[in-house]
């Protein structure tokens, strides 16, 4: 029946298919079929109402919680699926307005899938209007230190007194020269510190005008590194740190504006040590909706 | 890893976390018993991971979102 590659083939468990759902449409909407996250089975669409999901089947000898587990340590088959995901919902926002499910989110029967579009039909309904006509962009803001630090030294009275003393005193006294040092970098340090969260602050009210709706999000960080190698991990530059990372909903004839907007706050900040990078766009993930914690 | 990553590359590479981050952690979420349950993923864990580890993968599978 299909000419799907051998990996899913798995006699035992083969036959048994979950329903891998990617994201939540209009019933109306003109959909394309495109390849399913298994690489074999197209997309299906599965309409209850007003809404449709787009789905496809995948076998549960890869998919069901046990072999999910596991295979979701792969990094590697990790990576393939999530971007298989994006690529299903990608195809489908060319088409229109859609929400795009958290990964893995499989039903057992097309008859679950059916039940959970009735249940929270309101909710998809209201959700669908409010992407219309909209798109999400991500914004992160990179610091680099040194320019960060040169900038602050550059302005603040009381770096500027100590430096100048350190410079007088650096041949006469090295001791307490080596103290000052110290005591300067520290507060350098904290000022440079307060001028990023600062400038975030005037980023983030800079963009606010061009946008429907604002999600501030942790920054993408290495976790259990002593090292900050994380800026560069995400595409900063050599010196970076990743300080802000905000999802905008903007309005698709808004668009123009609100990058407008981000090239013109880099153009005046250039200097500070801090720049705005934008991406997209993006299906909007970060303004879905939740459903079920207090759902019967 | 080459030092000098030319610009293309390095979009592309946050393309490929911010998806990450977006696919994983974002999204419609439906609770309950309905759907076939994930153990939570520390997501920026692995998706840093992943990153770090499969450029390539990720290369052979570019979503064209380019900035």
């Amino acid at each position: 029946m299909t000419h799907e590659s051998g990996a899913l083939a798995t006699p035992a468990a083969g036959n048994r298919v979950g329903w891998y759902v990617y994201g939540v449409v209009p019933w109306s909407v003109e959909v394309p079929v495109t390849t399913g996250i298994d690489g074999g089975r197209p997309t299906v669409f599965i309409p209850e109402g007003p809404t449709m999901a787009v789905a496809s089947p995948v076998s549960l000898s890869v998919f069901d919680s046990e072999p999910l587990r596991r295979n979701m340590e792969d990094p590697h088959w990790l990576t393939e699926k999530v971007c298989r995901h994006e690529a299903v919902v990608e195809a489908m926002m060319a088409m229109g307005p859609i929400l795009p499910m958290k990964f893995c989110t499989i039903f057992r029967s097309p008859d679950a899938v059916r039940r959970m579009l009735r249940e929270n039909a309101l909710g998809f309904q209201e959700a669908l209007e409010f992407v219309q006509e909209k798109e999400e962009w991500g914004v992160k803001g990179f610091a680099h230190r040194g320019c960060l630090r040169e900038a602050v030294l550059r302005r603040d009275p009381e770096l500027h007194e100590m430096a100048e003393r350190l410079a007088t005193s650096a041949r006469a006294r090295p001791g307490s020269a080596f103290l000052l040092k110290r005591r300067m970098d520290d507060l350098a340090e904290q000022r440079r510190m307060e001028r990023a969260a600062e400038l975030i602050r005037e980023a983030v009210e800079a963009l606010r005008p061009s946008v429907v709706q604002l999600a501030i999000n942790s920054p993408l960080r290495v976790r259990g590194t002593n090292t900050d190698p994380s800026a560069s991990a995400v595409g900063g530059d050599p010196g970076e740190e990743i300080m802000l990372n905000l999802a905008c909903l903007v309005l698709r004839q808004e668009v123009q504006t609100f990058l407008a907007e981000v090239q013109r706050w880099n153009e005046a900040v250039a200097d500070q040590g801090l720049r705005l990078v934008a991406s997209g766009p993006w299906p909007p993930y970060n303004f879905s909706p939740r459903f079920g914690s207090d759902a019967g | 890893m080459p030092a000098d990553l030319d610009p293309g590359v390095a979009e592309h590479r946050i393309t490929l976390l911010e998806t990450l981050d977006r696919v994983l952690n974002k999204g419609v979420v439906i609770a309950g018993d309905v759907t076939i349950s994930v153990a939570d993923v520390d997501l920026i864990f692995v998706g840093l991971r992943l990153l770090l580890s499969s450029v390539e993968t990720a290369r052979g599978l570019r979503l064209g979102r380019e900035l």
